[in-house]
This record gives C-alpha cells, sequence and structure tokens, in this order.
C-alpha cells in the first residue's frame, strides 16, 4: 500500500524551499525578521506592549531586536520578553519599568520640583529649613503654598553664584537650589509631571535616544550632587549659617531694585571654605564685575 | 538605448548574472531545516543573533531601496512606439 501523496506535498515543498535562493531567502526573512514590512510609524496606541516594543528595538536597538526574536523562536513566554526587553533598555540608559510605556515615546522621570505644591514637603522634609531662607513656610499652608515673589529671583542669584564656586561642595549646594527653583537647565530635574507631560515625547529614532540618554545621565549626575549638597547642609552649621547670611543679603539687594523686577541682583556673594575638605578658594562672582564694568 | 549605451537586455544580463545573495539565517535553513517543521530549532543563540542581526539590516536596506524605486523621476519614453495605447 503506497502513502497518501498529499503527506509527500510537505516534503516536496521543503525541498523546493531549499533549493530555490528567492524562496530560500523569503522562508528566512519569515523566521528571522517577522516583522520586517512593520514601520514604527504605522503603530497604533492601541497595539500591545510586546508588539510596539519589537518595532521600535528593531529600529533602535537592532541587537535587542535580535535577542527578543530569539527568544521567540525559543519558545520565551511574553513575560520573560518583557523583562529582557526592558532590562536590556535599561541597561542602555532608558530606565524602563514596563513596555505599555514605550508607545507614547522615551519615557523621562519628571523630578522637578513645584514649590506651591504642599505634596512635595510631605516627601522632602529635608528642604524646609533651606526654602525657610527664602520665605516658604508650607507648615501654614494646606492647599498650596504660596511662594514670595523674591523667592525665585534669590534662589536663582544663590544657585548661579554657588555653581561657579571651584569648592566641589558649595557647587553641589548650588545644583540642591538649582533644583529646588527650577534653573539647572535639565529638564528632568526642572519639570514637574504635569509640565513635562505638555512637551511632545521625544520619539525612538536614534538622535532622539541618544540626547535621551545624555539628558538622563546628566540628570543622574546632576541628583547626586544635589543629595551630596543637601546632606552638607544638613550636617555642617557653619555652611548652613554662610549660606543663610547670603541669602539674606540677596533679598536686602533685591528690595533695593524697586521698579527692576525683570533683573538679577547683582551682589558679591562669598563662600568661604567650610570643613576640612579640599577647601578651594572663594571667588568673587563675576556679576559683581559686571556690575563694575557697567558702572564705569 | 540609454546613452552610455546600455539596453534594457544588458542591463537585464547584467542582473542575472549576480550571484544569489546568501545570507547566515538562509544557510541555518538549508542545513539544519527539521523533516517535521518549517523553522530549526536548538540553534545556539549567539548563532540566532549573528543571523537575525544580519538579515535585518538587509531587510531595512531592502525596504529602503524599494522606497527610492518607488519615487524615482519618471522617463519620457520619445523613441518607443507605444502602440496598444495608438488613438
Amino acid at each position: 500500500m503506497t502513502a497518501n501523496p498529499l503527506l509527500d506535498t510537505y516534503t516536496f515543498l521543503a525541498g523546493v524551499v531549499r533549493d530555490d535562493p528567492f524562496l530560500l531567502l523569503a522562508n528566512a526573512v519569515a523566521w528571522l525578521d517577522p516583522l520586517w514590512t512593520l514601520d514604527a510609524d504605522d503603530m497604533e496606541l492601541e497595539e500591545d506592549g510586546l508588539s510596539i516594543a519589537l518595532v521600535v528595538t528593531r529600529r533602535a536597538f537592532p541587537d535587542i531586536y535580535a535577542g527578543a526574536v530569539e527568544r521567540i523562536r525559543a519558545g520565551a513566554s511574553e513575560g520573560e520578553l518583557d523583562h529582557f526587553i526592558c532590562g536590556e533598555i535599561t541597561r542602555r540608559g532608558i530606565p524602563l519599568d514596563t513596555l505599555e510605556s514605550m508607545s507614547y515615546g522615551i519615557p523621562l522621570d519628571a523630578a522637578g520640583v513645584l514649590l506651591e505644591d504642599p505634596d512635595f514637603y510631605g516627601q522632602h522634609p529635608d528642604v524646609l529649613p533651606i526654602l525657610a531662607l527664602f520665605g516658604i513656610d508650607p507648615e501654614r499652608e494646606m492647599y498650596t503654598v504660596e511662594v514670595p515673589d523674591a523667592a525665585y529671583k534669590a534662589g536663582r542669584t544663590a544657585a548661579d553664584s554657588l555653581l561657579k564656586q571651584p569648592d566641589e561642595r558649595w557647587r553641589q549646594v548650588g545644583w540642591a537650589l538649582a533644583w529646588l527653583f527650577s534653573c539647572s537647565g535639565n529638564s528632568i530635574l526642572d519639570l514637574d509631571y504635569e509640565n513635562m507631560s505638555e512637551i511632545p515625547p521625544l520619539s525612538w529614532e536614534a538622535e532622539d535616544v541618544a540626547f535621551a540618554v545624555e539628558l538622563i545621565e546628566e540628570a543622574n549626575g546632576i541628583m547626586a550632587d544635589i543629595n551630596a549638597g543637601l546632606k552638607w547642609l544638613q550636617t555642617t552649621p557653619a555652611a548652613f549659617d554662610q549660606l543663610a547670611d547670603n541669602v539674606r543679603r540677596i533679598f536686602q539687594k533685591i528690595k533695593t531694585m524697586k521698579g527692576k523686577t525683570g533683573d538679577d541682583p547683582r551682589i558679591r556673594l562669598e563662600w568661604t571654605p567650610v570643613g576640612d575638605g579640599d577647601g578651594g578658594a572663594a571667588v568673587a562672582d563675576p556679576e559683581f564685575l559686571q556690575f563694575r564694568r557697567d558702572a564705569a | 538605448m540609454s546613452a552610455n549605451g546600455w539596453t534594457t537586455e544588458t542591463l537585464r544580463e547584467c542582473l542575472l548574472a549576480l550571484p544569489p545573495l546568501e545570507l547566515k539565517g538562509m544557510a541555518l535553513l538549508r542545513e539544519r531545516r527539521p523533516a517535521d517543521g518549517f523553522f530549526p530549532a536548538g540553534i545556539p543563540r549567539t548563532t540566532m543573533v549573528e543571523a537575525i542581526t544580519e538579515i535585518t539590516a538587509y531587510t531595512e536596506r531592502a525596504r529602503r531601496m524599494g522606497e527610492a524605486l518607488a519615487n524615482l523621476a519618471p522617463i519620457p519614453l520619445l523613441t518607443q512606439p507605444v502602440l496598444e495605447y495608438g488613438l
């Protein structure tokens, strides 16, 4: 009895595919690059996270895509793929918790401060003594914290001066003030969640990915400085007193600038070395030199 | 015939003379295809990643080439009679 000829069809077709270069290429593409016809621009936000992640990684991280396809062919579960792709993208410098967050573009944290928000002070009670120097007292407020008009100007003036100091610890305090008064120059540190949401997200194009990695890396470095600066102020009363004295002088200067609300106060601030560190010499604030030049 | 002497026939012969493309994925399919399935299994991870990376780069090049061909400027055939559309 002969076998059903239909059963031989598969072997016959497999042989044809193997021997024909064009069919073999088509078969190899279907096996190893199943998403080759899809484009990230064609994807809808409603697509599931894994589909979007595969399309995005195919374009932005080909090696991660290759690893994901290899795992799909090896029978990996969706959870394993999620873990693999998130882990690999995080390792490249873009923290990613879930694949769903990829659909709107590169997810960026918003670590900015909204001084008017009472919840901020519950999360960061350590900054209360510093902000008190600027006339901010959240303990009296329940819904919206009142921030004096001059507080931002004074905070930015102090931060700007501190960031020019040779002493690393004073510069770290400068970053802490720059964060508190949203003038660090890094969007992750200057924007709160609401404001960040209003900015169109970065795409997964190579140029945007490189920019996001740089932005996140810089924010992480500055955040480390912020934490060090806050800790140093908490543990070094002499430094805190010096900051208080300079802030007081800035406010006095602002008071004398009646009617010049748009101008930054030009004042000579001195930040002398404190503690047992390397103690870089204090430098005169360039604003003062500018002031002298303008007066001449 | 083009200005440099190329005809449709010489172009066709030139393209047909190109050797068939050989990618790692094609070699794997040819050598490791199972008798009872479409795709090979049990291939080392590094080999698979190499094959996928190569074929992804190829399909991207092919896609871009297709887009470029689709956007070629039209070439007027001034000396070519097209009798089918004669009025």
